[in-house]
């Protein structure tokens, strides 16, 4: 019994080696820039120094400054933007509505109506729909302003990982307090996805703001989306 | 006659001399808020060419009932207020009030403030002197 060995090309015999280890060396350096391209590490074109979340933002259910229930996935298919506040808030608030007005005013028109901004009150001790209807659209007669009972307001806040605190009455005054709270600026896109949040100092950057909101509107997805389809 | 003229030139200038206030304001402005809202902010640069620190104490204004110094805070994320009794401007420095950060707060508003309108403010200084502006009303800080 004769046992025949294959036949094996010299020439591929030579080559066999090179391209294998080739081969691994274009894996590896393929697979550093993939590595170096992570949203996490680095974002390409979106405004830098967020807190990334990319998570299903959780749903929550308030009552709008009109007295109507209004449920924050009734927006899919829209970015929604909003944060937390207060009426008597004399500076943040203001200033933070301010923005939003302004970075409303950034996103192009023919996309503007796919953008909602909400205020959400974290005082509904003082607050009422009624004073949010004269508070929020004072700074932009499309934004809405949400309150909830103490507990549903609670629930929210805990929800985006914020907070606030009441602070003691002022000389006496049950009415007259403070509130501390998180003042970052929440987003979520069209799929219902929060995507991140701004941190209040990056508010006025309204433009970069507007052309993450575009972005979104645009691509229907989050960055990690975007970046696929770069 | 001369004698005259030159008392009455003393009258004018003494209240300048007797002040001896080194402090520039600049790009002061009001937060409008809407009807209804007691309270807003006072916005501006403070500067002082002098040779000694000057403290603002807090002002006046016709149309709220108190003006005071207020920090902004940071604290476990969430920003929030806090009362002082002066803002300090360094001789040769500055301190900046602005939207989200040191103010002056303005409580009891008399009136409903209209973007393009402005109010009379007179600051209080520590040990003396005020400074009188006129303050515009404007809903996003003036370019």
């Amino acid at each position: 019994m004769t046992v025949s060995e294959p036949k094996v090309s010299p020439l591929w015999k030579k080559l066999l080696f090179p391209a294998i280890l080739l081969l691994l060396i274009a894996g590896g350096v393929a697979g550093s820039m993939l590595a170096t391209r992570d949203p996490q590490t680095h974002v390409h074109g979106w405004l830098d120094r967020l807190l990334w979340q990319r998570i299903p933002a959780p749903d929550f259910t308030l009552t709008d400054h009109n007295g109507e229930p209004v449920r924050l996935s009734q927006f899919r298919g829209k970015v929604v933007v909003f944060s937390f506040g207060f009426t008597h808030c004399p500076n943040i608030c203001p200033a933070t509505l301010s923005h939003f007005s302004a970075i409303r005013e950034a996103v192009p028109e023919p996309i503007r109506h796919q953008v909602q901004f909400l205020f959400i009150t974290v005082d509904p001790e003082r607050d009422s729909p009624e004073r949010l209807k004269e508070y929020v659209p004072f700074f932009d007669p499309h934004f809405l302003g949400l309150i909830g009972t103490p507990e549903e307001v609670r629930d929210v806040v805990y929800r985006y990982k914020a907070s606030f605190r009441h602070g003691k009455p002022r000389a006496g005054d049950p009415k007259d307090y403070f509130v501390d709270h998180t003042a970052d600026a929440f987003l979520i896109g069209p799929d219902g996805q929060w995507e991140l949040s701004y941190p209040f100092e990056e508010l006025p950057k309204t433009e970069r703001i507007a052309a993450d909101i575009a972005r979104l509107v645009n691509v229907g997805g989050g960055p990690r989306e975007a970046r696929r389809r770069d | 006659m001369k004698k005259y003229l030159i008392l009455m030139v003393l009258a004018f200038c003494s209240p300048m001399v007797a002040a001896e206030v080194h402090l520039r304001v600049e790009g002061a402005w009001i937060q409008a808020v809407p009807p209804g809202i007691h309270e807003t902010a006072i916005f501006m640069v403070l500067v002082n060419p002098g040779p000694e620190p000057v403290r603002i104490v807090g002002g006046t204004t016709p149309v709220a009932k108190r003006v005071t110094p207020m920090l902004t805070t940071k604290e476990d994320g969430r920003m929030g207020m806090k009362d002082v009794s002066f803002f300090e401007v360094p001789s040769g420095g500055r301190v900046i009030l602005r939207p989200g950060g040191d103010h002056l707060m303005v409580y009891g508003l008399k009136k409903n403030l209209q973007a393009g309108e402005t109010v009379s403010l007179v600051l209080q200084l520590r040990p003396g002197g005020q400074v009188s502006l006129e303050v515009p009303v404007s809903r996003t800080p003036p370019q």
